[in-house]
């Protein structure tokens, strides 16, 4: 698959995940990965990222067994950019499918 | 080991990058090891999957790099960067020096005269074009003599900027291919150090 797909909208996938449930990160790779196939690396910077704009606040919740994890909680500006973005992305594909779907 | 001891040797690798990013790449892998870890993985086989902590640091500081000269501006920015990735691509592997240690001096060599070639042809049109007019002021102006060096200057001194543009071409083909060698190689390095869920 085209990477350069997947560049712009890993993010997108990170905010409304995030928008719909609190997620850690670790939870966000399996759930991204279970449709696009992405390398680990690239979650976490972008949970950095959109925390430092306000769209996220962490705190952290113990694990049966295991080490506290980081939790990443949707802000109210964070919801307003991830329906802001979902529906540029949706506009967006619609065009470039009306592009490409047209055969001649 | 444990998680704190390859922390530790990872953030000791990483040493040539910006403090802000190594801070921010190790708080990410600690983030993730953490993470693996309350999912059930055990931290053996997490730090397993990352590979060494010099393979890790060496992937990760050309792919930090490598990003830097995408979105650098300044030409001399981007030398220094391609330096400085040039210094760490040997460090990855042998081959890779044998590979470009050749043909980046060759390459060097050959912009740094061409540039050299280029700046001495303009500043000969340049004097040419000067030279006369300082000649005809003093010595009057003929007027075949005068249109065949205004116009032979003119040439010379074209000839000198359509070298330096043709540099500044060749310039960022070669910033290009070396960017694209570099990516692949950290595909390369990925493909195998990286453990998959």
């Amino acid at each position: 698959m085209n990477s350069q797909f997947k560049k712009g909208v890993v993010e997108m996938c990170v905010l409304s995940l995030v928008s719909k449930k609190d997620r850690y990160g670790y939870e966000l790779i399996e759930a991204i990965s279970s449709e696009i196939e992405i390398s680990e690396g690239t979650v976490y910077p972008i949970l950095r990222r959109l925390t430092k704009e306000g769209y996220f606040d962490t705190y952290l919740e113990e694990s049966k067994g295991g080490p506290p994890r980081k939790y990443y909680k949707i802000t109210p500006e964070g919801k307003t950019a991830s329906q802001m973005q979902k529906k540029d992305w949706l506009e967006f594909s619609s065009k470039v499918k009306r592009l490409v779907d047209t055969e001649k | 080991m444990t998680r704190e001891e390859y922390l530790k040797q990872l953030r000791t690798e990483l040493r040539g990058l910006e403090e802000r990013d190594i801070n921010d790449i190790i708080s990410d892998q600690e983030e993730f090891i953490r993470d693996a870890m309350s999912a059930g993985r055990s931290e053996d086989e997490v730090l397993r999957s990352l590979g060494s902590p010099k393979s890790l640091a060496d992937s990760l500081k050309l792919e930090y790099k490598v990003k830097r000269i995408d979105a650098s501006e300044s030409t001399w920015e981007t030398y220094k960067e391609i330096l400085g990735s040039a210094g760490i691509l040997l460090a990855l592997a042998p081959l890779n020096f044998i590979i470009l240690f050749g043909p980046v001096v060759a390459i060097l060599s050959f912009m740094f005269s061409w540039i050299v070639a280029s700046a001495v042809v303009v500043f000969t049109g340049a004097a040419l074009l000067i030279a006369q007019f300082v000649v005809g002021f003093f010595a009057g102006f003929n007027f075949v003599q005068t249109a065949t060096l205004l116009f032979g200057s003119i040439g010379v001194l074209s000839l000198g900027l359509i070298g330096v543009a043709i540099f500044i071409i060749i310039s960022k083909l070669f910033i290009r291919i070396f960017i694209s060698y570099a990516q692949w190689n950290i595909s390369l390095i990925k493909k195998n150090t990286e453990g998959r869920i």
